[in-house]
């Protein structure tokens, strides 16, 4: 894959250059910055502003260094006289209509238009007439703005939303001087990426609703941290002023997000300045002390027989890792889950040996997609595969019923799992396999049994990427946040690792395998769990099984819940604290691939909102053990003794440039066992409709309904259905339908039918419905393998 | 739910796109196969192309867009094209599209209240020989002073554009006998120019 390396001379300087690649991309390597507005590393080439041209030594006329491939012996001038009378000319003719608005403009101060004048410009004017003007702004979309007499016409927005994205919802409109951006009209820019078309405009043309006019650039700071609004880990800048989270960048690293971010991680951080934070502990409503907190929780823990936790997912490496060590250590418990029964057996997650990264992904022959849909749950994971597909000519294979953004570029589909197996695969080349859950619906044991059986048919050639959509999920369960694990997935049987752990930990811990989500539920409902944790976890309103949530906090005498927000959970919560979250802590997270990278506070938590970890530290030092994790880099420093797989996580390794990529983590001593054979698939019930049921980009989840820009894109509560089945059964699109869960059997339990809105969708495959969770309505029970009885109402 | 493209035009739109490498190099044929029928492409029509094409209808707005010829709103019966190339300009054709659009009482690129008419002013008919130049659905007429306008468009309003044009109209024929059916045909297989023939014999 590496390139020649080629001697060429810029400027009268020989340099060593790759082959094959553009001019203008060598010359920077080699510090020679050739100035450009339309070119842009992660975009196909146009060469349309012509500010990159250049002299080579024996090709006619001034060339395009952004269109030009370097070549052996290359002479080029960047320079001349000739050189710098076009850009002089360029930018004269681009302000000749671009405003002088500088002073207003969110560009302004961080514009490559006004840094390249300033540089490569001629200083002076000599167009004296009336500038053009347009209606401003248009509203392309509800978080993107377009001045459109800013624009210079460089068309990155438009190749950001086609050729990376996959929407062309903009395009340029007219021709000349009217050229402008447009979109169809009564079709905004509704894309799950349009973001990135404000990073990527090289003046202020276009502006994202929610950072226009709230900061100058010489009034922000900037922290590199790690988006955590899905476990894909993209690297991001967090920008603050006057303690304020504004605005998130992506940054481009090759190995994780190439620059982009997702419109729900770039905008996600409006939830920090949310005015209803939890700001101060309470006691059964009451607000109280940290210290009276801390006292109620200790005893609690103390007289308790039984002490369970759920969730994690939401915490820094560092505060999975204390949450995991004081319930092992302090309440003696392995009755811990980060995944709230949405995501995959954890002990198969820790199993993969043999994990794939993303850059894995680039080089595959073949990508098998047994996972929920990318572009809703991993969205920017869902653009490297589409370019794997649509650049590198990755095969690609979708699987188990989930319908996906990438369906149309699917080799094939396999409506069931078992319809897939390795013989229908390239023979030759390597192969990924993204696992996750599809559904709520679907049983995750089916799952990863028949990824196992599939790895083992396939052999060498295989790479599994288990995927969770949860947050730092991944990290949570390498700190031992499941029941059956320890910190290095590590199962809680291993005698070795208990032997790491026990000189570190001191006191004893227990070896069996603890309860599950569900299980800890269910003993709580039957009265059997006396203090429940709840760390950044809503049961109430996300597990699949809502009902037996509430009995169970019901029962539970001790409810301890830590979180961000109050949610229909915290009302049962016996002692509530406020979290400090993403944006206002520091530490470390791991991402799907296992890639750990750093999380950096740009903000100080509201009121007395605190780290997770300092919660549990201090509980634990009250009930006199030595507990340490005194902070997040003294735990990462604990981490690092007692996960061998994370002994490569110093502080030096995460930091600069070479730290962007983050430190791999090591496979653990597990391995999938396959399962052999595969159970039968059920068949479906006459008439009645298998139900996808998985979460959407936007929902009213705790953090996006605070979110007041994303908030407002949730689809609200409605049922997609294939049309073929609207048809027979009367739906017409945007009446009410009820649905019902079919059959008499365990899985009918819901105490009201659902009703919701229909959506006719061509892209839902017949024979089901695909319900989007989390829309504001009252949350039901999606037990594996659940059918509906669909019909109209009224 | 039956668009602009069913039945014969839904075949004949497929055959057009099956004729190029690239789909998407049928948005202009099928763009002139609407506003052919109907004077203009409504927007359902753009997206039953984008559909036909597997492009989005923003891509199918872009393209047309460049070309002023296609129109994206429903236009008068009859199209009035002022030219407003220099030599035009020159001769007063400014002065001579106000007036008509005081007279009848609208704005640039509006179509009057009885659907007759729709202005536009328009870049070189080339017709500086005969400035100012009216086109009324591109035909020619030609020498039209400031204050004939109005008079030209109302005796077609009263006698047709028919029988204004053989009276009035210049000589710049329309089409040449047989070239709409030329062009419906789409481009003629590649002959050498008869120039470079000449210049191969010399």
């Amino acid at each position: 894959m590496t390139a020649e390396s080629v001697s060429i001379t810029i400027d009268g300087r020989e340099v060593q250059a790759r082959a094959g690649e553009l001019l203008i991309a060598e010359a920077e390597r080699n510090g020679v910055y050739i100035p450009r507005f339309c070119w842009h590393p992660r975009l196909r080439s146009v060469a349309m502003c012509r500010m990159c041209l250049v002299e080579i030594e024996g090709m006619r006329g001034l060339q395009p260094a952004c269109y030009v491939p370097v070549k052996e012996g290359m002479e080029v001038r960047t320079q001349t006289d000739a050189v710098r009378k076009v850009q002089e000319g360029v930018l004269e003719y681009l302000l000749i209509n671009h405003p002088l608005d500088c002073p207003v403009c969110d560009r302004g101060g961080e514009c490559p238009l006004q840094d390249h004048t300033l540089a490569f410009g001629p200083g002076e004017s000599r167009f004296v007439e009336d500038k053009r003007h347009f209606e401003k702004p248009i509203e392309v979309s509800e978080l993107v703005l377009l001045d459109r007499e800013r624009c210079i016409q460089c068309a990155r927005c438009t190749r950001v939303a086609a050729e990376v994205a996959g929407d062309a919802l903009i395009d340029f409109g007219s021709r000349g001087n009217n050229l402008h951006i447009i979109t169809f009209p009564d079709e905004p820019f509704a894309s799950y990426f349009s973001g990135n078309t404000v990073q990527v405009c090289p003046v202020g043309a276009l502006t994202a609703a929610p950072y226009r006019f709230r900061a100058r650039p010489w009034d922000v700071t900037a922290v590199e941290t790690t988006c955590l609004a899905c476990s894909v880990g993209c690297r991001g800048a967090l920008y603050e002023t006057r303690n304020e989270a504004i605005r998130l960048l992506g940054v481009d690293v090759d190995c994780v997000n190439l620059g982009w971010l997702c419109d729900k991680g770039r905008f996600g951080y409006e939830f920090t300045a949310a005015e209803d934070r939890l700001e101060c502990p309470r006691m059964d409503g009451e607000d109280i002390t940290w210290g009276e907190a801390i006292e109620a929780t200790a005893i609690a823990v103390e007289s308790a027989a039984s002490v369970a936790a759920i969730g994690g997912a939401r915490l820094t490496n560092e505060g999975a890792y204390a949450l995991s060590k004081f319930m092992r250590v302090v309440a003696g418990s392995n009755d811990v889950d980060c995944q709230l029964d949405d995501g995959l057996p954890a002990r198969f997650v820790a199993a993969v040996q043999d994990r794939a990264t993303f850059e894995d992904i680039d080089t595959a022959a073949a990508v098998v997609l047994a996972a929920p849909d990318l572009k809703e749950e991993l969205p920017v994971l869902y653009l490297r595969v589409r370019r794997a597909v649509l650049d590198h000519g990755t095969a690609l294979y979708v699987a188990g019923g989930a319908q996906t953004g990438l369906d149309r570029f699917a080799a094939r589909i396999a409506g069931r799992l078992e319809d897939l197996d390795a013989a229908d695969l390239p023979a030759d080349g390597d192969i990924v396999v993204v696992v996750g859950r599809q559904s709520l619906t679907q049983d995750p044991e089916h799952l990863v049994a028949w990824a196992s059986v599939l790895a083992e048919r396939l052999g060498g050639r295989v790479k599994l990427l288990p995927v969770l959509r949860r947050a730092n999920a991944h990290g949570a369960i390498d700190m031992g946040l499941a029941p059956d694990l320890r910190p290095g997935r590590v199962g809680t049987e291993d005698p070795t690792a208990r032997d790491v752990l026990a000189a570190t930990w001191r006191g004893e811990f227990p070896t069996e395998p603890g309860r599950g989500t569900r299980e800890i539920l269910e003993a709580a409902a039957a009265g059997e769990i006396d203090v429940l944790f709840l760390v950044g976890a809503d049961p109430v309103a996300d597990f699949p099984d809502p009902d037996l949530a509430r009995e169970a906090l019901d029962r539970t005498p001790n409810v301890i819940v830590s979180d961000l927000f109050e949610t229909p959970t915290t009302a049962f919560a016996d002692v509530l604290v406020p979290a400090a979250g993403w944006g206002e802590i520091n530490g470390t997270v791991t991402n799907v691939e296992g890639r750990v990278q750093r999380l950096a506070a740009a903000v100080v938590p509201p009121g007395q909102a605190a780290s997770d970890s300092n919660f549990f530290r201090e509980v634990a030092e009250r009930l006199g053990v030595d507990f340490g994790c005194g902070t997040p880099a003294a735990t990462l420093a604990e981490i690092r003794r007692v996960v061998p797989a994370y002994a490569e996580t110093q502080p030096s390794a995460l930091r600069g440039t070479e730290g962007k990529k983050g430190v791999m983590v090591g496979p653990g001593p597990l391995a999938v066992e396959a399962a052999g054979v595969l159970p039968a698939p059920s068949e479906t019930r006459d008439g009645a409709l298998a139900v996808r049921a998985a979460r959407t980009l936007y929902d009213m989840g705790t953090l996006v309904s605070r979110c007041p820009s994303l908030a407002q894109l949730a689809p609200g509560p409605v049922v997609r259905v294939n049309p073929a089945d609207a048809q027979r059964l009367g739906l017409q699109d945007g009446t009410e339908a009820v649905l019902r869960p079919a059959g008499d059997g365990e899985a009918a339990t819901w105490a009201e039918p659902l009703r919701r809105r229909v959506v006719v969708d061509a892209g839902t495959h017949e024979g089901t419905v695909f319900v989007p969770l989390n829309q504001g309505d009252v949350p039901v029970a999606w037990p594996p393998g659940l059918e509906v009885d669909v019909e109209g109402a009224g | 739910m039956s668009g602009f493209f069913d039945g014969e035009r839904l075949t004949a739109a497929r055959a057009k796109v099956a004729e190029y490498p690239q789909p998407r190099s049928a948005i202009l044929p099928l763009l002139h196969m609407v506003q052919g029928e109907l004077g203009y492409v409504p927007r359902d029509a753009m997206r039953e192309i984008a559909d036909l094409i597997g492009i989005t209808p923003a891509e199918v707005l872009g393209t047309g867009s460049f070309y002023t010829m296609f129109k994206f709103e429903k236009m008068g019966r009859h199209l009035v094209s002022v030219c407003g190339g220099i030599s035009c300009m020159l001769m007063g054709s400014h002065d001579l599209y106000r007036r008509m659009l005081d007279h009848f009482g609208v704005g640039s690129l509006g179509t009057t209240d009885d659907g007759e008419f729709s202005f536009e002013l328009v870049e070189c008919a080339a017709a500086c020989g005969g400035a100012p130049a009216v086109q009324v659905d591109y035909l020619f007429f030609e020498n039209v002073g400031a204050d004939d306008g109005v008079e030209l468009l109302e005796d077609i309003r009263r006698l047709g554009l028919d029988t204004v044009y053989a009276e009035r109209g210049s000589m710049t024929a329309p089409l040449s006998p047989g070239a709409e059916e030329a062009l419906a045909a789409g481009p003629a297989p590649k002959t050498a120019h008869p120039r470079a023939e000449a210049e191969a014999t010399d």
